[in-house]
């Protein structure tokens, strides 16, 4: 029996499989070629055609109610939706505003504000980003400084974001800004705004990762005029929408085949350098294969779980620590495994297609830090599940 | 997370939580030596009539699958129950597919137990063993050789074991534990659990006694392995979950520094390591059994099922010790119960190691390099 490490125990009902099917079809015959497999980094001007294609086709915002122009989808659905085109190595949209924004603006916006942003965002016209961290507010996100004052109908809005995916080609910024400075706890003086990019008074600067390349950005906010139309939901009721929408959007940022493939590029080049043979190094990467069939049955069981709407709130951290972890793991050993290859600079030719394993490496170590280290959900398991407290 | 039940399921495991708690726990493993042969449990097992678990309902079995059996064991192992379940699922499970009728009605209602006797000559932990052959002696065949190990062997036993003949043939063969020629040698081992050696010096093999050859024979005694393997995973699991959650308490109320351990950020990381493991080995374990009941099992995933299992009781067991501190290592606290019981059956049906080269084997089509050195 052949081993597929990229569909372990999936096991689609039958109405499930004729999904696949047409999804399989149209993917095969409508993704662009010049964007799969890509080595290097992607931008939104990149996907924006392919992103355009998908809406055109109805399948772009799976997760979205079909009155707020999404498909409906189940969560099956949406799961197959994503494997198809991780099949293929075709990118998925950004998840910034269809995954993380969307749903806040959907739950949480006045009629105004939908139909000014969701037709943009559906479209792939208009970039957004999420304006959260700040220097002194990473981890402990709740201790952020960005000020937003009120003065007549606008916020002016003073401070600095930092570790923004996508600032630098966004045209709007979802942010959380303090609006009171006395609030206890500090959670609690927190409003989302929305920042038009373009405002006077934004300077935006790309910040170069590890990689070589410009994934994130800051950006210095110096007395920029927010219109108070630009508030979702109610002043200092920011924390409580942001944490609105959480946990379905980890089924695709969190899917086993980001390790998967990360582990079958490993093989190849064990076969390519030789280290196939050695029996230490299969050790290893059967500990790691291992450790992944263990992730697809809680990533499989996790999604039945929550189509059910039983799910535990411990879900979206074991995926998160896991998913990361593994895939951490997963890139060092493919480092390993490639012997002096893998530390050229340049992207290799394999029968595979170009591979670039130091942009692998470089950009696994991000998986453990960004959108809530690991460290801080191991905190969450210890208060929230385990009962571990002061 | 919790795995996906129906109602009988439910049921079945309700029932396994009280049977296991009111006959299993510290105080039950802490009398074993002095229980031998059929015990209270047993016979409440035998009334539950979980040996007929894997039986087909034609063959007056349950009818369930290694799921149930799953479910079971790992409130087992929650409760340091150690009897023979799965060794008895798996026996009863062959007997009924090779139609012994007579035998199978002896276990399902009798209480006799069946066990295999398979040695994995593949492990390379094993000893060195190798299955017993069976010879023609004149006009009958005689079963000669040693298995070493064997958890639960008393003189009532039906045994099913795992020979080969001269030319290399493989057979299942039913044997009683009481037939001529066959020498119990019992050891006890660090959990106060007992194994006996099986030598057969020229056992007379009577030709109905041979359950099965070929290939017939290598995919039950494989069948048998698997249940087995699984079986003992639960366990692990079970143990672990257990473990985890003593000392999970001790935290909660222990206080130095003039605070409770809970407290502390490196012991909080501690137990979510083991809370991780045991979260992807739970689903791991039931999608895995799952898996083999609708027959779409991959035979790597038992191997990656035991090798986890074994591997993070380990972990957890050892963690569980340390952050119970000096208390940790007295006879008198349970803790170490788990710790001796993870030692045990980390090891039983194959280790760690062993599971992860067999999983490599399975899963990789290139033969590994030997290793030499040039002189």
């Amino acid at each position: 029996m052949t081993w597929d490490n990229t569909n372990l125990f999936a096991d689609d009902k039958p109405t499930d499989l004729a999904f696949r099917k047409e999804v399989r079809q149209w993917m095969e015959e409508n993704v662009p070629l010049d964007l799969c497999h890509r080595p290097d980094r992607l931008t939104p001007a990149d996907l924006k055609p392919w992103h355009r294609k998908l809406y055109d086709k109805g399948w772009v915002a799976p997760h979205w109610s079909k009155e707020s122009g999404g498909m409906g989808a189940t969560l099956t659905q949406q799961i197959i939706l994503f494997e198809e085109m991780a099949r293929l190595g075709v990118p998925t949209p950004f998840p910034h505003g269809l995954n993380f924004f969307g749903p806040i603006l959907i739950e949480a916006g006045t009629p105004e504000q939908k139909a000014q942003h969701l037709p943009s965002i559906l479209t792939g016209d208009c970039t957004w980003c999420q304006g959260y961290s700040e220097s002194e507010a990473g981890s402990d996100l709740a201790s952020l400084q960005t000020t937003a004052v009120l003065e007549g109908d606008h916020f002016i809005v003073n401070g600095h974001k930092l570790w923004t995916t996508n600032g630098h080609h966004a045209d709007w910024m979802f942010a959380l800004v303090r609006t009171d400075p006395q609030a206890q706890p500090r959670h609690a003086g927190i409003t989302m705004l929305l920042i038009d990019l373009k405002l006077p008074g934004i300077t935006i600067e790309p910040i170069q990762t590890m990689r070589g390349d410009a994934e994130f950005a800051q950006e210095h906010f110096d007395n920029v005029r927010v219109p108070v139309k630009n508030m979702i939901g109610k002043i200092n009721e920011g924390w409580k929408i942001a944490n609105m929408v959480l946990g379905s959007e980890r089924f695709t940022t969190g899917h086993p085949r980001n390790a998967a493939v990360l582990l079958n590029r490993t093989r190849m080049m064990a076969e390519i350098s030789g280290a196939i043979v050695d029996p230490i190094f299969r050790h290893q990467l059967a500990q790691l294969e291992m450790d992944l069939l263990a992730f697809s049955a809680f990533y499989h069981h996790a999604a039945e779980l929550h189509a059910l709407g039983k799910a535990p709130m411990s879900m979206a951290p074991v995926i998160k620590i896991s998913g990361g972890e593994i895939g951490q793991k997963a890139s060092e050993l493919l480092m390993h495994a490639a012997g002096p290859l893998g530390l050229l600079s340049d992207n290799l030719k394999t029968p595979e297609g170009l591979v670039n394993i130091p942009a692998d490496l470089f950009e696994m170590r991000r998986l453990t830090v960004g959108s809530g280290a690991v460290e801080i959900q191991r905190n969450v398991i210890a208060k929230r599940v385990l009962e571990l407290g002061a | 997370m919790e795995p996906i039940l129906n109602d009988l399921q439910i049921q079945l495991r309700d029932s396994a939580k009280r049977l296991c708690k009111d006959f299993g726990g510290a105080v039950v493993y802490r009398q074993r030596h002095q229980h031998q042969g059929v015990t209270n449990a047993w016979q409440q097992i035998m009334k539950a009539g979980w040996t007929g678990l894997l039986v087909s309902d034609e063959h007056n079995g349950l009818g369930l699958g290694l799921y149930e059996l799953a479910l079971i064991l790992d409130e087992a192992g929650q409760h340091l129950w150690h009897e023979p379940v799965a060794a008895s699922c798996a026996g009863a499970y062959v007997l009924s597919k090779t139609n012994q009728s007579n035998h199978l009605k002896h276990v399902l209602e009798d209480g006799v137990m069946v066990l295999p006797v398979c040695v994995d000559v593949e492990d390379t932990y094993n000893n060195r063993q190798s299955a017993p052959v069976l010879q023609n002696s004149g006009d009958h065949l005689v079963l000669n050789g040693l298995v070493r190990f064997v958890s639960f062997v008393n003189l009532e036993s039906l045994l099913l074991i795992s020979v080969i003949d001269e030319q290399g043939r493989h057979a299942l063969v039913s044997l009683s534990a009481k037939a001529m020629g066959v020498l119990l040698t019992r050891h006890a081992r660090l959990d106060d659990s007992l194994v006996s050696d099986i030598e057969f010096k020229d056992v007379e093999i009577q030709s109905q006694d041979i359950l099965a050859w070929d290939d017939t024979a290598i995919q039950l005694i494989e069948e048998m392995k698997t249940i087995l393997r699984v079986g003992i995973s639960a366990q692990l699991l079970g143990l672990s979950h257990a473990a985890l959650e003593m000392t999970l308490e001790h935290l909660r109320i222990r206080k130095q520094f003039g605070k409770p351990l809970a407290s502390f950020q490196a012991l909080q990381h501690q137990c979510v390591n083991g809370y991780l493991d045991i979260e992807l080995n739970r689903s791991l374990l039931y999608r895995t059994s799952m898996a083999w009941d609708k027959h779409q099992s991959h035979p790597a995933m038992i191997s990656a099922l035991k090798a986890r299992t074994s591997r993070s009781a380990l972990a957890i067991t050892r963690s569980a010790v340390q952050l119970h501190g000096a208390m940790g290592y007295t006879h008198e606290h349970n803790i170490g119960l788990y710790y001796k019981q993870a030692v045990v059956w980390a090891s039983e049906q194959g280790n760690d190691v062993y599971h992860a080269h067999r999983f490599s084997a399975l899963t990789l089509n290139v033969e590994p390099f030997a290793w030499t050195t040039q002189s």
